[in-house]
């Protein structure tokens, strides 16, 4: 059941609305239609009604020779005619329930003593009205009532009365549909106004990477959302400049770093004793490429590169033979090209990354990419070497993360190399995901959506 | 050798300008030394100066700015020191005019090679061989970015490339519908990038072939020529 309701603003505002306001009008139109109903009969029933009392209680009090002639002198705009029979059958005729309470009312209103009364409408033309213009005759109705005096005789009439109107009922339920319709109507109207600058706060929300072209939004809507949306974008631009700002600290301190660190490597050729010079510059080279780490962990989030469409087979391979060129073993499974929207210079780093792991635990490197499926392609890199124990695999791409035997500080780098992976990972709405290999060694498989 | 090429060094901090001048000083160069711009500027003028090493980021007027100065006025060859490593700096300092560029910190063994390189190509005519890595060129349905070190085919498709398969390709690109050697690539693809280039020409050919032909087997754009080496059998357009 709960699936079925609305979720959105728009939706769950017309739910409720629409609800109540049907209860309401549902209400409000039966108690106008009750009341025309009854103001109806007042006007157009209550004369003839009170007339029909007037003559049977001068019927009543009359002697009975002289009845004949005293219902004669009262016909006009109607028939008075006494019977021992009533004119309506007690079923035939379908009798008019309102009518009769009120005339039995009357009765006992004016001191008339009546057995039984009895009435009904019809909307047959009495054939003395026949030769009437038919746009009179469709205005009015036949009132037929019927007494049954303290003697037993019946008093009978039928009466021209105002016709009821049929379309009182339909009427009142247009207006009130209609009215349904424009309150619900300004209802749905004002939470779409709403809803609109929502959806766009929602999107620009999402949109926001932290460049420094943060995104604006148009303040628009009611005053209590338009300050909502201006505090929205001032937060948007106060976020980007911390941004902007802890990059050009970045900046800065790579600056300032790299100076001495340069200084340190030209001062370091002087050294004489080779083996000390060799460690020394093996030294600064490992702090530079801490350094490096660093910085590029750091500005990942926010890489200011553009994607575009780039054939990863190629981008891998050309990694991989860079690799070859330094003397490393690294094959490449050079299948299909896979095609994918990225930023090259990013991914180039993550392969670079993986590569350089596997080439140094594991002496050498296989490399393929392939279609991953589900609109991605996968880039593995592999190797022979010792792997990871199971319990480890989840922490080693966290930041100076390191494994306690076989990979250890030993073999150098900045403890960022996985994680740089992973952020690039991130960045492109991907993943690493690595696994030992049957046979030993371990897999890395970075899976990047192709869009 | 007959004289002693002289190098203007251009470095705001002294911890590098200092021991820079003495380890090049020692390796068989003449060196003068400026700590801004302007100081750079009045050497430059007074002395007969063979290579200018600059530093990007200066108090003042920086190395670009000075670059393009230096650029305007002649052939003069220069190499920037960088302490940024963002791709849009190196592209920028090529772009303005530099022959090469290091990043900070440098092993200054390689900054040496360097600049010899640099100064061996100056002195082989100057600017006309040095391959501007900043133009792109149009051959066949290929578009080659030197700037990004690319392939862009005709639906858009990025083709990053190696060291050696740019170099090379490069190569060609600038001497298009000419037979080459495989000494003359070697030569030509040379400079920039010493140490990945070892691996031999035809390997890079194949690979480059079967990156850029329709058919491997028989290829169209990069034709062997019996006994003299290879060409690109296509017309070049310079973007």
């Amino acid at each position: 059941m709960r699936r079925f309701l609305p979720r959105s603003l728009v939706g769950q505002i017309a739910l409720v609305m629409g609800l109540a306001l049907l209860v309401a009008q549902a209400v409000n139109f039966y108690l106008i239609l009750n009341d025309r109903q009854m103001l109806s009969l007042a006007q157009n029933e209550g004369p003839a009604i009170t007339r029909f009392v007037n003559v049977a209680l001068e019927v009543a009090a009359a002697a009975p020779a002289e009845r004949e002639a005293l219902l004669r002198a009262r016909d006009g705009r109607g028939r008075f005619f006494l019977a021992s029979n009533s004119l309506i059958g007690a079923a035939s005729t379908p009798r008019d329930a309102r009518v009769e309470s009120r005339l039995r009312q009357a009765a006992a209103d004016n001191g008339l003593r009546i057995r039984n009364g009895r009435a009904a409408i019809s909307e047959r033309v009495p054939d003395f009205l026949r030769k009437r213009p038919e746009r009179v005759s469709r205005q009015i109705q036949l009132l037929l009532m019927s007494v049954q005096l303290e003697d037993g005789s019946w008093l009978n009439a039928r009466l021209i009365t105002p016709r009821r109107d049929p379309w009182l009922a339909a009427r009142l339920a247009f207006a009130t549909f209609l009215l349904y319709a424009i309150v619900l109507g300004a209802m749905i109207l004002i939470a779409r106004r709403l809803a609109r600058p929502l959806r766009d706060l929602t999107a620009a929300a999402r949109r926001f990477e932290g460049r420094s072209e943060a995104p604006t939004v148009e303040p628009r809507g009611p005053a209590d959302l338009r300050h909502a949306i201006e505090a929205f974008n001032d937060m948007n631009h106060r976020l980007a400049a911390l941004l902007d700002e802890k990059d050009r600290m970045l900046g800065a301190i790579g600056h300032d770093l790299r100076t001495p660190l340069a200084s340190l490597r030209i001062r370091a050729e002087n050294v004489e004793a080779d083996e000390e010079r060799q460690r020394m510059i093996a030294t600064i080279e490992e702090m530079t490429t801490m350094l490096d780490d660093t910085l590029v962990l750091a500005r990942t989030g926010r890489a200011r590169e553009p994607a575009r469409a780039i054939d990863v087979t190629a981008l891998a391979d050309a990694v991989a033979e860079e690799f070859r060129g330094l003397g490393h073993s690294v094959t490449m499974d050079n299948g299909s090209r896979q095609v994918a929207c990225i930023r090259p210079n990013l991914l180039r780093r993550a392969v670079r990354n993986l590569i350089d792991n596997a080439v140094k635990y594991g002496g050498s490197a296989e490399v393929a990419v392939r279609d991953g499926g589900g609109e991605r392609v996968v880039i593995e890199v592999a190797d022979r070497g010792p792997g990871i124990p199971d319990l480890e695999l989840a922490n080693v791409s966290e930041p100076f993360y390191r494994l306690e035997a076989s990979r250890n500080r030993e073999t150098g780098g900045s403890g960022l190399g996985l994680t740089i992976v992973r952020a690039v990972a991130v960045n492109h709405g991907g993943e690493l995901k690595l696994e030992n290999r049957p046979g030993g060694g371990l897999s890395a498989r970075l899976l990047i959506p192709r869009s | 050798m007959t004289e002693e090429p002289h190098i203007l060094l251009v470095d705001d901090e002294r911890d590098i300008r200092d021991p820079l001048a003495a380890y090049l000083s020692r390796n068989g160069f003449r060196v003068s030394k400026a700590e801004n711009a302007a100081a750079a500027r009045q050497l430059l003028a007074a002395k007969n100066i063979d290579l200018v090493l600059l530093d990007v980021m200066m108090p003042g007027e920086d190395g670009l700015s000075l670059t393009g100065h230096i650029r305007a006025a002649g052939v003069m060859p220069i190499i920037l020191l960088t302490a940024r490593t963002e791709e849009t700096d190196r592209v920028v300092g090529l772009e303005i005019g530099a022959d090469d560029y290091v990043t900070k910190p440098f092993s200054p063994r390689e900054l040496l090679a360097r600049i010899k390189a640099v100064l061996r190509r100056a002195a082989n005519g100057g600017g006309e061989v040095r391959a501007p890595e900043t133009e792109n060129y149009v051959f066949g349905p290929w578009l080659l970015k030197t700037g990004e070190r690319e392939l862009v085919d005709e639906s858009g498709v990025a083709i990053p490339l190696s060291t050696g398969e740019f170099n090379l390709i490069l190569a060609f690109v600038t001497h298009p519908r000419r037979v080459l050697s495989r000494d003359q690539l070697l030569d030509y693809s040379q400079g920039r990038e010493l140490a990945a280039f070892e691996r031999s020409i035809d390997n890079h050919i194949s690979r480059l072939r079967k990156k850029i032909e329709k058919d491997n087997s028989d290829p169209k754009l990069i034709k062997t020529v019996w006994g003299g080496g290879y060409m690109l059998a296509a017309d070049v357009r310079r973007l």
